[in-house]
C-alpha cells in the first residue's frame, strides 16, 4: 500500500522528469560515444562527397564531354505559382516529364533558384527545344482550371558547354498569366 | 504573299544570335549551378547541392570563391550535419562580407546544430563570441538558445539571469524555460509566477497550447511536491483533457486531493504589462469539467461500480477528499494502460477505495492492476526483445531511407512496431535524433557509393567498349579558335627572328650573324601517367571497396549507439513496472492477511 513517503516518492520521480532533471539523463557513455560517432560521421561525408564530385566529374567529362554538353534550366519568377509539371523536348527525342510534389514546387520558389531540367549531349548547330508547364497558384480553388503555357524555340549551340534558362514569369509585373520566356548562358572563363 | 509567311515562319526558328547570350562568373549569384544548388538547398537535398558546388570549385579552395558560392555551400554543409566545414566558411564570410544579419542568423544556426548534437562548450562559445555583432532583431532569439545551452550544462542560475535580461520580446518558449531554470536554481517563487504566466497564456497555436499544457503540468507537479495540494488543483485543471499531458495532469489532480492543501501562495514581482489584460481562457476543454459536482461524479462512480462503500470512524471532509481522488483516476483507467501514469492510477485507486473503507473492491483493483501491470511488462519484453534484434532502428528510417536531408531530416511519423509507444520520450529527445539522422545519412551514403559503383562500372565497360575514330586535330585547333578572342584584333603584327639585338643607337650596320638554327623536332613519347575519364574512373572504382567498408562499420556503430540508448530507457521504463507490481502484490497479501484474520 502506498505510504505518503512512498508517494511523494513518486511526486518527486515525475517532477523530475518534468524538469529535465538527470533523473533520465542518458548513460555516462553513450553522450561522448554519440559524439565521437558524430565526428566520425562528418568525416565520412566529406570523403563520400569529394568521392561523387569526382565521379559526377569523370562521369560528365566521359559521357557529355564539355564541347557537346547542353543543360536545360527552368526559374519560376511568378510568385505563388505552384508547378504540378514540365515537359521538356529536344530536337526529336522522347520528351522528358517532371512532374512536381508539393516540396519541389516550392522550393523552386526560392530567390534566384535554379532546377535542372536536363543535362545531355547535343552536337554543336541547331537545335529545336520545346518546353510547356502546367500548375495553379497556391490560392486557386480546386475547381479552377490548370494553367500553362509553352515554348519552342531552335538555338546555335556553340562548341562548348551551354547552359538555356527557361523562365515562368507573369506578362507583366502588374499580373497577369504566367508565361515561358528563355535565355541562354555562358560562362565569362 | 506566299513566300512572305514562309520568310516569317523561317524567321521564327531561326537560331538565337550571340547577342541573347548572357555571361556570369563562375560561383557567382548568376551562375546557373550555384541557383541550382539554392534550388536543391530548399528541396532539402544539401548533399546533391554540396556536389554540384564542389564541381563549380574544381581545385580552387572554396574560401576564395565569390560570396554567393560561399554562403550556399556553407549553409549546405551545415544542412547536411557537417558543421566543421560550414563553420569554417562563416567565419571566412564573417570576416569579409558585410551582412550582419545573415552572419548573426547563420552562427545562431551553427550553435543550434552544436546544441542538439551535444557540442554544448562550442555552442557556448560560438554565442558569446557573436555577442558583440549581434543585430538587435536577432537577440531574443540568442537569449533564448543560450538559456537553452545553459540548462543543458546545469548551469540553472545562469541561464536564469540570461533569460530574465530584458532584451526585447520573449517567446513563451522561452518565458517556460526561465520558470524552469529559476525552480531549478532555488528561486521557487519567481519560478512559479513565470510558469503560471506561461500557463494562462492566450494560445494562438497547437505549439501554444501543448506548451501551457506543459507549464501547467510542470506548475502542478511542482506545488505537490511543496506540499502546496490546495494551490495545485486549479492548476491541473487547466490542462487539456485531451493531449500529451493530460494523463499525468489526471494523476496529479488525484493526488492534489489527498496532499496537504497548504497556505495561500504569494506571487512574485511580474514584470509584464500584459498581466492586466490577460484572462483564462474558458472556452476550451479542462480537467475542470471532470469535478464538476453532480455531473461527472456520479458517472465515474457508476462506471466503476462503486456505490456501495462507505468510510467507517472518519472525518467527512478525509473521506470527501478520497472520493474526490478517485474521479481522475477512474478516468484514467479508460486510458492506454501502457501509460506509466494510468499504472499508477490503478495502484492509486484500491489504496484510496482501503482508506475509504471498501476493502473487496479494494482487493479487486488490486488483482486488475496486477493483470494490467504483468501484461505491461510482458509487452515490455517483447519491445526489448524487438530492439536487440535491431528491427527498430531501421523500422524508422525505412520509409524515408533515400532523402539527403542531414540534420534537416525530422521524423514524422513512428512506425507501428511493439517498442515505438515505450519510445515516444526518447524519440523527442535531441540526443536520439542526432544519432537517428547520423544512421540515415550513413545509410544513405552507403546506397549512394553503391549506385556509383555500377555507374563506374558502366562508364568503363562503355568506354573501352566504344570503337572512337581518331581525333581530328584541324577540327580541335578549329574549335579552340573558334571560342578564343584575340586580345587587340586593330594591331596588325609581323614578326621576325631577331636573335643579337644591340642598344638603340650603338649599331650602324647590319651585324652578321649565323644563320638561326632550329632545334630538331622529334616525335615525344606518350605521356607516363594520362588522367583522362577512363583513368579517373578507374582510379575511382579503386575507392568504392573501402568507402563501403568504413560505413558499413560506422552504420553499425550508429545503430549499435541507438540500441543502447533505447535499451536504456525501455530498462528504466520496465524497472517502474517492476516496482508497481511488487507493491501491488505486497498490498493484496496485506489485505487477504487482514481478511484471514478478520480484520476489517
Amino acid at each position: 500500500m502506498p505510504t505518503t513517503r512512498g508517494r511523494f516518492k513518486v511526486l518527486g520521480a515525475s517532477l523530475a522528469f518534468l524538469l529535465g532533471l538527470p533523473a533520465v539523463a542518458a548513460t555516462p557513455d553513450t553522450g561522448e560515444r554519440a559524439i565521437k560517432l558524430d565526428q566520425t560521421v562528418q568525416a565520412l561525408k566529406d570523403e563520400v562527397l569529394e568521392f561523387n564530385s569526382e565521379a559526377a566529374s569523370a562521369e560528365v567529362d566521359a559521357v557529355l564531354p564539355d564541347y557537346d554538353r547542353l543543360n536545360v534550366y527552368l526559374s519560376v519568377k511568378a510568385g505563388g505559382l505552384l508547378l504540378q509539371d514540365v515537359t521538356v523536348t529536344l530536337d526529336n527525342h522522347p520528351a522528358e516529364i517532371y512532374h512536381y510534389d508539393e516540396f519541389d514546387s516550392r522550393a523552386i520558389l526560392g530567390k534566384n533558384a535554379l532546377q535542372r531540367l536536363i543535362r545531355v549531349s547535343a552536337e554543336p548547330g541547331p537545335h529545336r527545344l520545346r518546353v510547356s508547364f502546367h500548375g495553379k497558384f497556391a490560392d486557386a480553388k480546386d475547381s479552377d482550371p490548370l494553367l500553362g503555357d509553352q515554348y519552342e524555340v531552335t538555338i546555335d549551340k556553340p562548341a562548348h558547354a551551354t547552359d538555356v534558362e527557361f523562365i515562368i514569369a507573369r506578362e507583366s509585373r502588374f499580373g497577369g498569366k504566367p508565361k515561358l520566356t528563355m535565355k541562354q548562358w555562358r560562362s565569362a572563363q | 504573299m506566299r513566300s512572305l509567311v514562309v520568310l516569317a515562319a523561317l524567321a521564327a526558328l531561326l537560331p538565337l544570335g550571340a547577342s541573347a547570350v548572357e555571361t556570369y562568373q563562375p560561383g557567382s549569384a548568376d551562375d546557373p549551378q550555384v541557383r541550382l544548388a539554392r534550388f536543391l538547398d530548399d528541396d532539402k537535398r544539401h548533399f546533391s547541392a554540396i556536389v554540384e558546388l564542389r564541381q563549380i570549385a574544381g581545385k580552387t579552395d572554396p574560401l576564395k570563391m565569390p560570396a554567393e558560392y560561399q554562403w550556399r555551400l556553407a549553409d549546405n554543409y551545415l544542412g547536411f550535419g557537417m558543421r566543421d566545414r560550414a563553420e569554417e566558411i562563416y567565419r571566412n564570410l564573417a570576416a569579409t562580407a558585410p551582412d550582419a544579419k545573415r552572419i548573426g542568423h547563420a552562427n545562431l544556426q551553427l550553435a543550434e546544430f552544436d546544441y542538439e548534437r551535444g557540442y554544448n562548450a562550442e555552442a557556448r562559445a560560438t554565442l558569446y563570441r557573436m555577442r558583440e555583432k549581434l543585430p538587435p532583431e536577432l537577440v531574443p532569439e540568442w537569449q533564448e538558445l543560450l538559456g537553452r545551452v545553459l540548462m543543458a550544462d546545469g548551469r540553472y542560475g545562469e541561464a536564469a539571469d540570461a533569460l530574465l535580461k530584458d532584451e526585447g520580446d520573449k517567446s513563451e518558449f522561452a518565458r517556460y524555460n526561465l520558470g524552469i531554470a529559476l525552480l531549478n536554481d532555488g528561486r521557487t517563487v519567481q519560478g512559479q509566477t513565470v510558469l503560471d504566466r506561461v500557463g494562462t497564456m492566450r494560445p494562438a497555436t497547437s505549439e501554444d497550447l501543448a506548451l501551457r499544457d506543459r507549464a501547467n503540468l510542470t506548475l502542478g507537479w511542482q506545488f505537490l511536491q511543496t506540499q502546496q495540494g490546495g494551490t495545485s488543483k486549479p492548476v491541473f485543471s487547466r490542462v487539456r483533457v485531451e493531449g500529451p499531458f493530460s494523463n499525468r495532469a489526471l494523476l496529479g489532480l488525484g493526488w492534489a486531493q489527498l496532499a496537504p492543501q497548504g497556505a495561500r501562495i504569494q506571487k512574485a514581482e511580474t514584470p509584464s504589462p500584459e498581466d492586466q489584460k490577460k484572462k483564462v481562457l474558458t472556452s476550451i476543454s479542462t480537467l475542470g469539467v471532470l469535478i464538476r459536482p453532480g455531473y461527472l461524479d456520479q458517472d465515474v462512480f457508476d462506471r466503476a461500480g462503486m456505490r456501495s462503500f462507505r468510510l467507517n470512524n472518519s472525518n467527512p471532509e478525509t473521506e470527501a477528499a478520497l472520493r474526490r481522488a478517485l474521479v481522475p483516476w477512474i478516468e484514467l483507467t479508460t486510458r492506454d494502460p501502457m501509460d506509466p501514469a494510468v499504472q499508477e492510477a490503478w495502484l492509486a485507486i484500491p489504496y484510496t477505495l482501503d482508506k475509504l473503507g471498501a476493502h473487496t473492491q479494494a482487493l479487486q483493483y488490486y488483482e486488475k492492476a496486477v493483470g494490467i501491470l504483468e501484461n505491461a511488462r510482458k509487452r515490455m519484453n517483447e519491445a526489448m526483445v524487438s530492439i536487440k534484434q535491431g528491427r527498430m532502428v531501421e523500422t524508422i528510417v525505412r520509409r524515408d531511407l533515400d532523402s539527403e536531408a542531414g540534420w534537416d531530416w525530422k521524423l514524422h511519423d513512428l512506425p507501428d512496431a511493439p517498442e515505438t509507444y515505450f519510445l515516444q520520450n526518447l524519440l523527442a529527445e535531441h540526443r536520439f535524433q542526432e544519432a537517428l539522422k547520423n544512421y540515415r545519412d550513413v545509410r544513405m551514403l552507403t546506397r549512394n557509393v553503391e549506385s556509383w559503383r555500377v555507374r563506374l562500372d558502366g562508364i568503363a565497360h562503355d568506354y573501352i567498349a566504344t570503337e572512337r575514330p581518331a581525333g581530328d586535330a584541324d577540327a580541335l585547333i578549329k574549335r579552340a579558335l573558334s571560342d578564343a578572342t584575340t586580345p587587340k584584333p586593330e594591331l596588325k603584327l609581323n614578326l621576325r627572328l631577331d636573335p643579337q639585338l644591340a642598344t638603340p643607337g650603338t649599331y650602324k650596320a647590319k651585324v652578321a650573324t649565323a644563320p638561326a638554327t632550329l632545334p630538331p623536332l622529334t616525335l615525344a613519347s606518350a605521356p607516363t601517367r594520362f588522367n583522362g575519364p577512363y583513368e579517373r574512373t578507374v582510379a575511382l572504382q579503386a575507392r568504392v571497396g573501402n568507402l563501403r567498408e568504413q560505413l558499413t562499420i560506422a552504420g553499425t556503430e550508429q545503430a549499435q549507439l541507438l540500441q543502447d540508448m533505447a535499451i536504456h530507457e525501455l530498462e528504466g521504463q520496465r524497472q517502474q513496472i517492476e516496482r508497481y507490481l511488487i507493491e501491488a502484490r505486497f498490498a493484496l497479501a496485506r489485505l487477504y492477511d487482514r481478511q484471514s484474520q478478520g480484520d476489517k
